[in-house]
């Protein structure tokens, strides 16, 4: 649905050149959420903003459902820009208009008749949950209201896209989850792609089914969430798995940190190693959480007796990852 | 002082400051705003970046703005023949009241402008709207109580520089002020010229201030 081939950004900074973007190449799928993740200061910002060109890349090619954004004429830019609905970190809502003039903003200028616009703001409240503010004004709701309004607002002309700047920076964490509850809500109903930028791993932890991560205007690591969590070193899962303590060294005893993921999660495994290998199982840390909707534990463990290779190789063959110190 | 005589003076006299002034506000807004939304988007930044449009432009106006008011009376009076047919008199006195505050309100209205958040703009461009429907659809609604406020302190320049047009024969309370009141030593009149002026301004800044607060929905 977008697709990012090697896209620079350059500003001049009086006789200095500085690269927000230094190649970027990204693509997801239709359907997907998205996440972009990275400090502030790594060009998240500029990339999202390249993809609806609010900012026009230095080179490199923006498609958007098919369309190579950066060779549209103006007009061709403004109806493009119109299936691609956009919220952002402050909102960004017109102070002068009522909820339902905000809504029907991009509806004005996509030229529905009044009649449509009327019925339509309705339908667009009524999914954001937010009908019974129609005529209240930006300034008298809260955080996550103004931002639901930005949503309504976003989705008025049927976007094939939803691009989602930090929209959940500025909130407090109740409404940071009610928000992204109701992006992946709209994402699953109406099949909405989401590409969302943020510096929050919890957001991608809660919504995100794949997740590119940025550094100095580069992508250092992309692919699914879960795929990145389960391989080891990648920065997606130092980053969401807390480094545990290290163990107290003992003889005799072999110390390994296991990974499940999703099903195997649930699964009593080490209570097999038990009965199958003869060894004893000393638990020495774990946290398990959810990470794109799936179950992730880790378990530090100390292994002794028996037979611990063969046990950790059954591990293995069972799909855990595991890392013997 | 026989009031019986002064009396419907005064109040010609002030219908004469209202209507110069009520018009020449008019033309002000007419041309000055527009020339202010210029500035706002022909900048670097702005909706329609034009630098070079932007630059000369922005000269014009200082250039129109350096010129001190009553050196400007007297250089726009062809022009003032050509545009009324007369040099004398309330609506004679609109031409160069109106050039003289319309760059004035330009600048005016271009800070008043540049004050609309950044963030707005982008999310009507991410929306795609035109250039044309981000200035009459946010960047002037957001802006209309700035801008209410910054035509109340235009108005009230304009009654000053009325009673000044009225020292060359424009009409109206500096007319009244300057013929009566100063060569002819009617000092009541003079007071009384300046206690309304004083009202004027009053309620116009009161009646800027209500309407700016009843616009503003932040």
């Amino acid at each position: 649905m977008i697709t990012l081939t090697d896209v620079y950004k350059v500003y001049d900074q009086g006789d200095q050149r500085v690269a927000a973007l230094n190649g970027v190449s990204l693509h997801v799928p239709r359907g997907e959420i998205f996440g972009v993740l990275g400090p502030s200061g790594a060009g998240k910002s500029t990339l999202i903003r390249c993809v609806n060109l609010l900012e026009r890349p230095t080179s490199g090619s923006v498609q958007v459902a098919g369309q190579e954004m950066t060779r549209l004429s103006p007009e061709g830019l403004r109806r493009a820009r119109q299936r691609i609905g956009m919220i952002f970190q402050h909102f960004n809502l017109l102070n002068s208009r009522t909820v339902a003039g905000n809504v029907a903003y991009p509806l004005e200028i996509s030229g529905c008749s009044a009649d449509e616009r009327q019925r339509r703001v309705a339908e667009l409240l009524s999914l954001v949950g937010l009908s019974d503010k129609a005529n209240a004004y930006p300034s008298q709701l809260s955080g996550g209201q103004k931002q639901r309004v930005g949503i309504a607002r976003a989705l008025a002309n049927n976007p094939d896209v939803l691009l989602s700047d930090e929209a959940t920076s500025a909130l407090d964490p109740q409404n940071t989850i009610a928000i992204l509850n109701l992006l992946r809500d709209l994402n699953q109903r109406l099949g909405l792609t989401i590409l969302l930028i943020t510096h929050e791993m919890n957001v991608v932890k809660q919504v995100c089914r794949s997740v590119a991560i940025m550094e100095e205007g580069r992508i250092i690591e992309q692919g699914t969430v879960s795929r990145l969590v389960s391989s080891p070193g990648s920065h997606l899962a130092r980053a969401l798995l807390p480094p545990l303590d290290p163990p107290p060294v003992s003889p005799g005893t072999t110390t390994a940190i296991i990974t499940f993921i999703g099903a195997l999660a649930d699964q009593p495994v080490l209570s097999s190693l038990v009965r199958q290998f003869d060894v004893e199982v000393n638990i020495l840390s774990g946290s398990i959480q959810n990470v794109g909707g799936q179950r992730v534990g880790q378990l530090q463990v100390g292994l002794r007796g028996g037979q611990v290779s063969q046990a950790l190789d059954h591990l293995r063959r069972l799909g855990l990852r595991v890392e013997v110190h | 002082m026989e009031w019986s005589i002064w009396l419907p003076v005064l109040w010609t006299s002030t219908l004469d400051t209202l209507y110069m002034v009520m018009v020449a506000t008019f033309f002000t807004v007419l041309f000055g705003l527009p020339l202010g939304v210029l500035l706002v988007a022909t900048d670097r930044s702005g909706l329609m970046p034009a630098p070079l449009v932007n630059q000369i432009l922005g000269t014009v106006v200082n250039a129109a703005r350096s010129l001190p008011f009553i050196i400007l009376l007297v250089v726009v009076i062809p022009i003032t023949r050509l545009l009324t047919g007369t040099t004398i008199g309330a609506t004679a006195a609109i031409v160069p009241l109106s050039r003289a505050a319309i760059p004035f309100f330009a600048r005016v209205s271009e800070t008043s402008l540049r004050e609309v958040d950044r963030g707005l703009i982008e999310a009507a461009q991410s929306m795609g709207s035109s250039p044309w429907q981000i200035i009459t659809r946010v960047l002037i609604p957001e802006a209309l109580p700035s801008l209410v406020l910054g035509t109340a302190i235009t108005i009230i320049n304009l009654i000053g520089y009325s009673a000044m047009a009225g020292a060359i024969g424009g009409g109206g309370l500096g007319d009244l002020a300057i013929r009566y009141g100063y060569q002819r030593y009617e000092t009541g009149i003079l007071v009384v010229t300046v206690l309304i002026l004083i009202v004027m301004v009053q309620g116009l800044q009161a009646l800027g201030n209500m309407l700016a607060r009843r616009l503003s929905r932040k």
